[in-house]
């Protein structure tokens, strides 16, 4: 009986099963990888299309209106509201009263009909996340939607994943700041950020080991 | 799916012959007989896996085996929402934080008293009722029937529009209809109109009809009660010589002898009774003369259950003990009657105890006896000088009937051709009146007949108009609680249908043209305010009811009664039929309400459905067993329905249940029982004379009292006051890992958060069961699942028994989830969905369960819950009745009692935004919250100064299942025995 295999089968075989195990570890690198890309978490993506283009880059960025005067319920309930058509007509009653843009908001007054937003930060409906305690704890705006400043449309900065939201609630130092710079973009600390996080975690009484368990944020 | 008949067929005919061990616990009859033969029948009925086909072929099984194992995961895939989109307000009320709940007092009512209610609201929709804490009759507790007053806001079968003949109208047109009808009653001065509407106590409606019969005087108000309290009324009437509604001072009693009065049963007073019984209960230990209750009685109610005696006595034989008592204290022509010796030890020992505790005692006689007997109890009372300390009598609370004014009198009027307009307001007479009457075909002689009511329900069908009705969540009114206070009620939402309330209707019927909401109740009270209406309107408003409104005392004494006549006799083969209220649809107002139709009758655990219940005499002699289909005879009057043998029912009588048998009314109410109402009579309509037989044929039932049955042992436990403790707790081997070092090794959590549930005070009302439900968006799934062993209920409350079947004493256990810390569901779950949190809670995290159950089948106190299907099929409206703050479960997915969870983590973002520890007992969980009699204490193990830490150092303390050592966190006061078994 002849050879089946010429004397390059060694060789084949061989680097069959490199093939192979690149082939599966590579698998779950890129499965790990796909979970966390931007095409899955939706984060840094195109922003939505909105019914009107706003720009947070123009309100917030060189205006310099506070989070707070649209997002009015941020410290006191879960959600951080959206403005009501009102808020928007406070000041577009004055200026830019026939911006055709602004056409949209006008009808919403009018027909006593909702502005219809799509939502950007959008969590599972299993999340049960509060804005409040994260401004009364320290956490800043910017910490979780980004610069928003520099957002002429807006667009979702972070991916909010579990993992995002746990290396906060496992190691929150790094993540918190003065109160009054809750709203600020552009805070910076001066010195060792480690150190005054930790300062901070004892001002506010933050626990790591009581946050982290599921029904913080589930249930 | 059609529900399964899964009654196990056992000989329940032999059920007198059988005499339990004297300290054996059984939970139903079957058990009771056989007890091997029922563990089989259970095991093969309700394994883990009951099967979704009654027989699947083994072809048929490898099929679907294969299936499941290619359709695994996907069971996983996430639902499209329409989350991703947000629509703020155009203008925003000014103190609205969306996601933040507000708070308003209001009261729906229950027969016309309000129940006065602290109502949550999220966004402006309504989500979860409880008894206002400011208002003297709740106290912040509440029952069934106000919990889940949401969901009939929320049904998606109330009626939308007004109809005409069946098609749909506008209120321009009704409006018309009225003025031509105000032309014709004006020309003949109100001749021949009636208005019919239930009991009532509103002051806005007494004013409105009172209008009306100033416009029109020959008018009359019909008022009509299928339950209520003409019996009553009629009794005091007799007593003092006027209408005076009684009020009992329960907490004040140290001996209470009840004829048959289940003060602690299902109706308006339910909340303010057993509050007050149970702060007298709890305060003394036995051997201190604490509160006793002896309690004669024809069917099991929940008085009778936590009594320290109880006597089941036929209605009859609850005459002859009436005319005994009266004959002790000597009342001229009571003579004393042959009494049994049953009867004779029980009520020596409680007219005794009566006379020992004169001015701290009281006798009840129970509105459904015959007027001559209740009418004892006043006099009785006001010679143990009980009057003025226990009881006290006020002018009606209700607004008095008389006899012209009955439902009797409007139907001889009807059939002599006297009405010519007829208008049924929020009433349904044409359901509920009885049998003899015939209501339904005399409504047909009156030419112009308008119903108003929240659906389309029988009246509705058989009138001309019929006007939809705004809930009492919906409209501007006001009604007064049984102790007199009137609580102007506030709408939390406006009118999701196009639908008015009653007092907009009795507006257009005086001949208002569109009235506002609140017109007609503003101007009542501008009457009683005056000038300070706006500051007063807006405190009542506020505080939920009325200040000084409350019922005063009025000087009654009570005349002896004249002699009793002899009651009528029972002819050879005749048992004794009392009629009573279904105790959770009641008269079939709640009919329609899928998840009061899914709650457990406290005392058979049945569900979705009525039962001639038999007692196990007639169905020893009668050859009936549980879901045979039997039929009473009563006079020329014959109903059919599925018999049911109860323990402890007094030997020779059946008892019917009103609120099934519904023939319109929405698809819920008309699905399930038989009417009751058809056999009634009009004269004593509470109890008479008849025969039952067995037909061929099963009817298949639903109850839980099988599902979820724990295996062990002493799961109730009593203690007396020779023996006032449990024994010792004994050191627990366990091989379960311990949570609290292995997991969180450093770890010194804050709280440890625990229950504590006191089975002396329990008397299983299902307030608990309906606020948990409510509060947990727990799900209903249907008679056929029920009958499955699939109920949702997260806290379920056993029902046990000890003793004969002829009179057992029975005990109630709610049981929520132990929170086990060695907790061994969390030893099976494959992939960690079940965990500890830091503080001690045994956390289910549905969006990991991958739904193996194995947690379930680990659990000891059976206390998991499945969804087998996805049972999310909500209307919009039904929808808007969810708690936000809770995720609604999915197919696939195990769920539990979480102690209320989001309330723990309220609390807990609550105080760390004002940067403080928690306070004390500042965790209310909603079980504890609805709980009347305050059976049920949750808190923080730490503080051993909370209410749990208390409970826990009892001597009564135990724990269930301990032999298992699973550490619960969840444990339980033993039952003080001071009847006739203990030795107090």
């Amino acid at each position: 009986m002849g050879q089946i295999f010429s004397p390059a089968g060694d060789t084949w075989l061989r680097l069959f099963l490199v093939g192979l195990a690149s082939l599966a570890a590579g698998s779950v690198v890129f499965a790990v990888r796909f979970a966390h890309s931007d095409w899955v978490t939706g984060a840094r993506l195109h922003p939505l299309a909105q019914p009107v283009p706003f720009s947070h880059k123009h309100h917030a960025g060189q205006l310099g209106i506070d989070c707070r005067y649209c997002h009015t319920s941020v410290a006191e309930g879960p959600r951080a509201g959206l403005p009501p058509t009102h808020t928007c007509m406070t000041c577009h009653s004055q200026i830019w009263t026939g911006a055709p843009m602004l056409a949209p908001v006008r009808a919403s007054l009018a027909d006593n009909k909702s502005l219809d937003w799509n939502r950007v930060a959008v969590l599972p409906e299993y999340v049960f996340f509060r804005h409040d305690i994260h401004i009364a704890k320290g956490v800043g705006c910017v910490e979780c939607h980004g610069r928003v400043d520099k957002m002429p449309l807006t667009y979702r900065a972070k991916a909010l994943t579990m993992e995002f939201c746990l290396d906060c609630h496992r190691n929150p130092a790094p993540h918190l700041r003065p109160k009054n710079q809750i709203t600020s973009m552009t805070w910076q600390p001066t010195g060792d950020r480690e150190a005054l996080g930790h300062a901070l975690m004892k001002q506010y009484g933050i626990r790591p080991d009581q946050i982290t368990h599921c029904y913080t944020c589930h249930r | 799916m059609t529900a399964r008949d899964n009654t196990p067929r056992f000989d329940l005919a032999r059920v007198r012959d059988v005499t339990s061990g004297s300290k054996r616990f059984w939970s139903s009859l079957e058990e009771l007989i056989d007890e091997d033969g029922f563990r089989a029948w259970l095991a093969a009925e309700f394994p883990a896996a009951s099967s979704m086909f009654d027989d699947p072929g083994r072809r048929q099984f490898l099929k679907l085996m294969g299936a499941s194992l290619l359709l695994a995961g996907l069971g996983g895939c996430g639902q499209q929402t329409n989350a991703d989109h947000a629509l703020p307000y155009v203008n925003q009320p000014e103190a609205l934080v969306p996601g933040v709940p507000r708070y308003y007092a209001t009261a729906v009512t229950f027969e016309g008293y309000a129940q006065p209610v602290l109502a949550t609201t999220y966004d402006g929709r309504p989500t979860k009722l409880d008894g206002n804490p400011d208002h003297p009759v709740t106290r912040g507790k509440s029952d069934a029937f106000m919990q889940s007053a949401i969901f009939g806001l929320y049904d998606p079968e109330r009626s939308k529009t007004p109809t005409r003949q069946g098609t749909s109208a506008s209120w321009a047109a009704v409006e018309g209809a009225f003025a031509a009808l105000r032309a014709r009653w004006r020309e003949r001065k109100g001749e021949g109109l009636r208005v019919l509407t239930g009991a009532t106590t509103s002051p806005t409606l007494i004013r409105q009809m009172a209008a009306l019969a100033r416009e029109y005087p020959a008018m009359r108000w019909h008022r009509f009660e299928p339950v209520g309290h003409a019996s009553q009324d009629e009794a005091m009437t007799a007593a003092f010589g006027r209408a005076v509604s009684p009020h009992y001072r329960l907490d004040r009693c140290d001996v209470i002898v009840s004829l048959d009065c289940d003060f602690l049963g299902p109706g308006a007073h339910q909340v303010s009774y057993a509050g007050g019984w149970a702060q007298k209960r709890g305060e003394l230990a036995p051997a201190q003369g604490r509160a006793r209750l002896h309690v004669a009685e024809a069917i099991p109610g929940l008085a009778g259950t936590v009594a320290s005696t109880r006597l089941p006595s036929d209605a009859s034989r609850l005459g002859a003990l009436a005319q005994a008592i009266g004959a002790q204290f000597a009342l001229p022509g009571w003579t004393a009657p042959e009494l049994s010796g049953a009867e004779k030890r029980w009520l020596g020992r409680a007219v005794a105890e009566l006379r020992a505790h004169q001015g701290r005692s009281l006798l009840l006689i129970g509105t459904h006896l015959d007027p001559q007997w209740q009418a004892l109890a006043p006099l009785v009372n006001d010679r143990l000088k009980n009057s003025g300390a226990t009881v006290w009598y006020s002018d009606p609370i209700h607004a008095p009937a008389d006899g012209s004014q009955s439902l009797t009198a409007l139907t001889a009027d009807m059939s002599a051709g006297a009405v010519d307009t007829l208008i049924v307001l929020d009433c349904n007479p044409a359901y509920s009146a009885p049998g003899g009457l015939d209501f339904a075909s005399q409504i047909a002689r009156v030419p112009n007949r308008i119903h108003a009511g929240l659906h389309v329900e029988e009246t509705a069908t058989a009138c001309e108009w019929h006007l939809p009705l705004s809930h009492a969540l919906e409209s501007w009114g006001d009604a007064r609680a049984v102790d007199g206070s009137t609580t102007i009620m506030q709408p939390l939402i406006s009118p999701l249908y196009s639908s008015r309330s009653v007092h907009q209707i009795a507006d257009m019927m005086l001949g208002t043209v569109d009235p506002a909401p609140d017109t007609a109740v503003r101007a009542t009270w501008q009457q009683a305010f005056g000038s300070a209406l706006g500051d007063r309107w807006t405190r009542a408003l506020h505080d939920g009811f009325v200040t000084g409104t409350t019922a005063s005392p009025v000087s009654v004494t009570a005349r002896p009664p004249s002699p009793p006549q002899a009651g009528p006799t029972r002819a050879q083969g005749q048992f004794e039929i009392v009629f009573r209220p279904d105790p959770t649809v009641w008269d079939g107002r709640f009919s329609n309400i899928a998840w009061l139709q899914e709650l457990p009758k406290p005392l058979t655990k049945l569900t979705w459905d009525n039962v001639i219940a038999v007692s196990p005499a007639i169905a020893s002699a009668q050859k009936l067993s549980n879901g045979d289909i039997a039929e009473v005879t009563i006079g020329e009057r014959r109903a059919r329905g599925p018999a049911w043998i109860v323990p402890g029912q007094a030997a020779n009588t059946i008892a019917l249940f009103f609120g099934y048998g519904r023939r319109a009314g929405g698809e819920i109410a008309r699905e399930s029982g038989y009417d009751a109402y058809s056999v009634r009579a009009d004269e004593r309509p509470w109890e008479t004379r008849g025969t039952i037989k067995r037909i061929d044929g099963r009817y298949p039932l639903a109850t839980t009292q099988a599902h979820h049955r724990m295996e062990g042992f002493d799961f109730v436990r009593e203690v007396t006051a020779a023996n006032p403790r449990t024994p010792p707790p004994k050191s627990s081997e366990t091989f379960y890992p311990d949570w609290n070092k292995s997991t969180f090794p450093e770890n010194k959590p804050e709280h440890a958060w625990a229950m504590a549930i006191d089975l002396d005070l329990c008397i299983g009302c299902n307030a608990c069961v309906s606020a948990c439900n409510v509060e947990n968006n727990v799900l209903v799934v249907g008679k056929d699942q029920v009958s499955r062993g699939r109920e949702m209920l997260w806290l379920r409350v056993d029902r046990y028994y000890t003793g004969d079947a002829e009179n057992p004493k029975s005990f109630f256990q709610p049981v929520p989830c132990m929170q086990c810390e060695k907790a061994p569901c969390e030893m099976g779950c494959p992939v960690h969905a079940t965990v500890h949190s830091p503080e001690g809670v045994n956390q289910q995290v549905y969006n990991r369960c991958i739904g193996t159950r194995t947690c379930s089948s680990y659990c000891p106190y059976k206390v998991r819950r499945f969804n087998w299907y996805d049972y999310r099929h909500f209307s919009e409206a039904e929808q808007a009745a969810k708690n936000p703050d809770v995720s609604v479960r999915s197919r696939g997915v195990m769920e539990k009692c979480t102690y209320c969870t989001q309330r723990i983590q309220a609390a807990h973002v609550q105080a760390d935004k004002e940067n403080r520890p928690l306070k004390r007992d500042e965790v209310v969980t909603a079980c504890q919250q609805a709980c009347p009699t305050k059976a049920i204490v949750f808190g923080d193990l730490r503080d051993p100064g909370s209410a749990v830490s208390q409970r826990r150092r009892s001597g009564r303390h135990y724990v269930l299942l301990e032999e298992l050592g699973t550490r619960p966190r969840t444990t339980y006061l033993a039952r003080w025995n001071d009847g006739e078994g203990g030795d107090a």
